[in-house]
């Protein structure tokens, strides 16, 4: 549920589907109407909806547009000026993410270029109480083209999206494993969160320009 | 036959794996059970060349990993090291330590943070110090520069300390690392193992006093 949204039809739509909802946080996540097919759509940067959003949902249950595949992989980037290299003071990292509006709704959701958005939904054709989790995998860490490393535990994340409030469906955290859990989506849910990226900036590493890719995996039961 | 097999086999495959499809955003309406879909994100971190050099008075210290723990910054200070033997033991050959230094007792501290590779550590003077229109001197080679350990396990060494002429420590780091990042304690010491013509030798940046400290990497 978006807190102090400006979108009167979307904080509305919302509040009547998370009456009917189990659902207990109050970020954005919105219970869906069970149809056929199952399906799955998840997004991580730019993603793609045709034809319209999801909402408003027809009358068979099915939404207004189509959810697409978009090949575009993303890149989350600092560069440190060189006089704090080290020195403990955490970098804030962009995005080049066009992503900021959610497919839900078109609701300008995530800031550019600070956040990055992670969502997307999980529908079945009944009722459910499954859950599909995202897991992240990565190297232990960047490198650069000398071969010099950079540990990717040194970055970190934060979440919320505009109008959101309470426990995130993709939480906080950082990459201090090569494979961890980064989130959830509900059975005939659709979750979402925007992430800000930190650089924490407390090692001394060679001068070069370190590049890693993190997978991320959305399992559905 | 044999293309009947195939089918087979491809077939029970598809049975048996879940759908998976890779883009920055999918959509998987097969009904496969698990269903997966993946995205990806490139990180990508820039960190410039830099050197950090401190010797004394100064902004910028690090811990026994190397890390910085205040933050390096510019500072201009710069300390002024004295002795002032007295007159029943000048020149008895038991050496005195000096007074002045971030430390006190003629006690500096150095650090050295660097990350391109080898770094060139020198110390250069313009002469021996001297008492000004006297013509009197001191050389610098009376002048000892002790590294005791600070923080880092490895010491920074001390460049020692000659008459107008240069002299060069080389840092290499531990291959594969690149960083240098070493801390120490600069002790200077007199030799008091001459008897020089009564005067005051050197002073701030008077008389050949001062010495300068260049750190340098590729």
């Amino acid at each position: 549920m978006r807190r102090g949204s400006a979108h009167g039809v979307r904080r509305a739509f919302c509040a009547v589907l998370l009456t009917a909802a189990s659902h207990g946080s109050f970020a954005y996540n919105v219970t869906l109407t069970p149809a056929s097919p199952k399906m799955i759509y998840f997004q991580v940067g730019n993603g793609l909806f045709t034809g319209g959003n999801y909402t408003p949902i027809k009358g068979n249950g099915q939404p207004t547009g189509t959810p697409g595949t978009n090949t575009t992989i993303n890149k989350v980037t600092v560069s440190v000026p060189a006089g704090v290299v080290g020195n403990g003071t955490a970098q804030a990292m962009t995005t080049d993410s066009a992503a900021a509006n959610s497919y839900w709704d078109g609701y300008l959701f995530c800031n550019l270029p600070a956040q990055l958005y992670i969502g997307g939904f999980y529908r079945t054709t009944a009722a459910g109480t499954n859950t599909a989790t995202v897991t992240a995998t990565l190297a232990a860490s960047l490198t650069d083209a000398a071969g010099d490393t950079l540990p990717f535990s040194q970055i970190s994340w934060t979440t919320g999206g505009n109008g959101d409030a309470g426990a995130e469906p993709f939480p906080a955290g950082s990459f201090n494993a090569t494979t961890l859990t980064v989130g959830s989506i509900g059975q005939n849910h659709w979750d979402e969160s925007c992430w800000t990226f930190s650089y924490a900036n407390t090692v001394v590493p060679a001068a070069g320009t370190y590049t890693g890719r993190v997978t991320y995996t959305l399992s559905a039961p | 036959m044999r293309i009947s097999t195939v089918i087979k086999a491809v077939l029970a495959a598809t049975a048996v794996t879940p759908l998976l499809c890779q883009a920055e955003s999918t959509f998987n309406s097969t009904g496969a059970s698990p269903s997966t879909a993946v995205a990806h994100v490139d990180f990508q971190i820039t960190i410039p060349k830099f050197i950090f050099l401190r010797v004394g008075t100064g902004t910028g210290a690090v811990n026994a990993a190397g890390v910085f723990t205040t933050a390096p910054a510019t500072n201009g200070a710069i300390d002024q090291i004295t002795w002032a033997p007295g007159a029943a033991v000048l020149g008895n050959g038991t050496a005195i330590a000096g007074t002045g230094g971030d430390l006190t007792g003629g006690v500096e501290t150095a650090v050295l943070v660097a990350n391109n590779g080898t770094v060139t550590l020198t110390s250069s003077t313009a002469g021996a110090l001297n008492d000004g229109g006297a013509g009197d001197t001191i050389s610098y080679s009376t002048i000892t520069t002790t590294a005791s350990a600070n923080h880092t396990a490895t010491t920074l060494a001390a460049p020692a300390l000659a008459d107008g002429t240069t002299t060069t420590v080389t840092l290499t780091p531990t291959a594969p690392s690149k960083v240098i990042d070493q801390d120490a304690k600069w002790a200077y010491t007199w030799a008091n193992n001459i008897v020089p013509a009564a005067g005051v030798y050197g002073g701030v940046n008077a008389n050949n006093s001062r010495v300068t400290y260049t750190a340098s990497v590729p």
